[in-house]
């Protein structure tokens, strides 16, 4: 499989080291181009735009990690941060936008009562993303 | 590659040309935040988005706004609400113009600081806040009236009463402190469910009990006294809530200039239309006394009841089908109406004015940081908490102001017109200031662009101004000064709110000279 444009969405969890190396490994062959985002989700009782400093400095030291991470793999990539009221419906739009033909996400082993549970974010961009979305889990520690 | 690894694939593989179709829903609304170049706003609100936030704060109002002005304005009731309706289009056409040509969030308070002076923007936004704060007081001051269906005590006991939307604004308030995920999707089927529930009783109404004689009867038989109709029309203004939410939201909308008086526009027409279907119906099922008395704080639950007395199932089958099948059929329908009504409208009532609490919080937080944002108050007011990334001080402080006005509750009887007092006070000043905003920006900028430019202009000294924003100035001022003048309550509780935030706007600034006169 050979892909032009991937996405990858990271959310801070160990998870997203894998799947940004994974994404640079993908995009080698084809020579394509990879793209993170980092969505800050903004409550309803601030504006849209409002300045969150310490999620942005999260973000800005996540997005920065993720560029080393590819740099340390010999890749160049582009990172963005969106702010947003739903990180799923970000992450579709974002692949719209750049006209993405691969997703890609790190997921983190979690159980929830009792069974594994992806949260209400992957299963949203499982459902709604236009392209290919591969999903990296990591191992089960 | 690590052992243990493991993928997933989306399972199917949707070709683009099957799912080019994916459209943001209502409420999904994405910025880029700026790394190193500007960031801009991804707007996805369309006309349908904008048209669900506004009217659920517009539509909830019906829930409330009919026995509120039934207890001034008696027989007058639809007559001040057909009057106050003509300024809220005024009102509307205006923030069309306004929203159109700022769209950014801060509504009033937004056209004032650019028409006028910080100072300004800053009066329009306190104002607007109050506004907000009597909404939420309101509105969950309703919600125990309409559970009241369910267990009397809730209706009857201003204790039960007062305490359980005590209750409700205290639990909404560490509800959004904590920062809970708010479904924008229930919003909008509450909206539709909600229209459809009030198009059905409307219809119902029309069908069973309307006759132009009574109806007539009861407008001409408890005509009120002149003062009374003149503040049942300032009353009645509280009937139009929420028409600034649009305003609100233009930031986080797509093509603001065009979706936005557009949605404006819709919203109005629907609101109009209902709120007069409504009155025709809770004046053909109830007599106005009757309205203003046991229904006050819950005027479609008496409708629901006043219909649900007149439905004789039996008796309409027969009247409307000859053939016993159709009879039996129509008759097992209207009984199932007749004893689901009077429970759907308290169950959705009370929903819906939960939300309608909801969305006056969240409305209040927002405009907070919006005048915080531009230092027309103290920063610390729009302090976000580290771990919920909430406005949490915002919440809590403008939550305590609402709950103080519930407080009366517990020892008077005419706490719910002492409210709709209030709301005219806040929200006349801010939408006259609203009003002048618009034509002191056709005077100052005439050249700024306005996708939205409103018609019917009168020319003064080279400048076109716009007749629907003279006459809305004029009849919002008047409503204003009439609330001012007649109601003591609201004169004092509005006077103060306004003298505590002009005080700490003065006190704000002069600290902020010092400190910027010391630093330089």
């Amino acid at each position: 499989m050979r892909f032009e444009r991937i996405l990858v969405a990271v959310n801070g969890k160990d998870a997203d080291v894998e799947a940004v190396k994974l994404a640079c490994d993908l995009a080698k062959k084809s020579k394509a181009k990879v793209y993170v985002v980092y969505v800050i989700e903004v409550n309803r009782s601030l504006p849209l735009d409002a300045v969150i400093e310490p999620e942005i400095e999260k973000a800005e030291k996540l997005l920065m990690r993720a560029e080393e991470i590819a740099s340390e793999r010999g890749y160049e990539i582009e990172t963005d941060l969106i702010q947003a009221r739903e990180v799923g419906p970000a992450i579709v739009d974002e692949a719209m936008e750049r006209d993405a033909d691969l997703i890609l996400m790190g997921v983190t082993y979690k159980k929830r009562f009792g069974t594994f549970s992806l949260g209400r974010v992957i299963p949203y961009v499982l459902e709604e993303a236009p392209c290919r979305v591969l999903l990296c889990r990591e191992p089960v520690s | 590659m690590k052992a243990g690894l493991q993928f997933l694939a989306s399972g199917r593989v949707k070709q683009a040309t099957v799912r080019n179709d994916w459209q943001p829903k209502l409420g999904d609304k994405f910025i880029r935040r700026p790394r190193v170049k500007l960031h801009r706003l991804r707007r996805v609100l369309g006309i349908p988005g904008l048209f669900s936030t506004a009217y659920g704060d517009l539509g909830s109002s019906i829930y409330y706004a009919l026995g509120l002005v039934a207890l001034v304005a008696m027989g007058a009731t639809p007559v001040v609400l057909g009057i106050a309706g003509i300024f809220f289009v005024f009102t509307a056409l205006s923030y069309a113009e306004g929203t159109a040509m700022l769209p950014e969030a801060g509504g009033s308070a937004s056209f004032a600081r650019h028409g006028f002076s910080d100072l300004t923007g800053f009066i329009a936004g306190w104002a607007l806040m109050f506004g907000y704060i009597v909404t939420i007081a309101i509105s969950a001051y309703t919600i125990p009236s309409y559970l009241g269906y369910f267990w009397e005590p809730l209706k009857e006991s201003p204790v039960f009463h007062t305490s359980v939307s005590m209750g409700i604004v205290g639990l909404l308030m560490l509800v959004n402190v904590v920062g809970v995920r708010e479904s924008s999707q229930l919003n909008f089927i509450l909206a539709v469910f909600d229209i459809a529930t009030q198009l059905l009783i409307i219809v119902v109404a029309l069908l069973i009990l309307f006759s132009p004689a009574v109806f007539w009867g009861r407008v001409t038989g408890y005509w009120p006294s002149t003062p009374n109709l003149i503040f049942g029309i300032a009353i009645a203004a509280i009937a139009f809530t929420g028409v600034e939410t649009i305003s609100q939201m233009a930031e986080e909308t797509r093509r603001p200039q065009v979706r936005a008086p557009r949605a404006l526009a819709l919203v109005a027409i629907v609101v109009l239309v209902i709120f007069a279907g409504i009155s025709i119906a809770a004046f053909s099922a109830l007599t106005p006394p009757e309205l203003a008395s046991q229904w006050a704080t819950d005027p479609v639950a008496g409708i629901a009841h006043g219909l649900s007395i007149a439905i004789v199932p039996s008796e309409l089958a027969a009247r409307w089908f000859s053939e016993p099948a159709h009879q039996i059929i129509a008759a097992y329908f209207l009984q199932a109406l007749r004893d689901l009504l009077p429970v759907l409208v308290a169950l959705l009532a009370a929903t819906i004015l939960f939300i309608a609490t909801n969305a006056g919080l969240l409305g209040i937080s927002r405009l907070a940081f919006s005048l915080g944002r531009f230092q027309l108050i103290p920063p610390s007011l729009s302090r976000v908490h580290p771990r919920s990334k909430t406005p949490y001080i915002s919440i809590i402080v403008f939550t305590l102001a609402a709950l103080v006005l519930q407080i009366p509750g517990f020892f008077t009887s005419n706490m719910f017109v002492n409210l709709g007092g209030l709301y005219a006070f806040g929200s006349m000043l801010s939408f006259a200031l609203a009003h002048a905003s618009i034509l002191a920006l056709r005077i100052r900028k005439p050249d700024l662009p306005r996708p939205f430019k409103l018609g019917w202009n009168i020319r003064i000294k080279g400048r076109d101004l716009p007749l629907t924003a003279i006459l809305g100035l004029i009849g919002t001022v008047v409503i204003w000064i009439v609330v001012v003048i007649m109601q003591s309550y609201s004169r004092w509780v509005g006077f103060g709110w306004m003298a505590v935030g002009l005080g700490a706007y003065y006190l704000y600034h002069r600290r902020k000279a010092g400190v910027s006169e010391s630093s330089g």
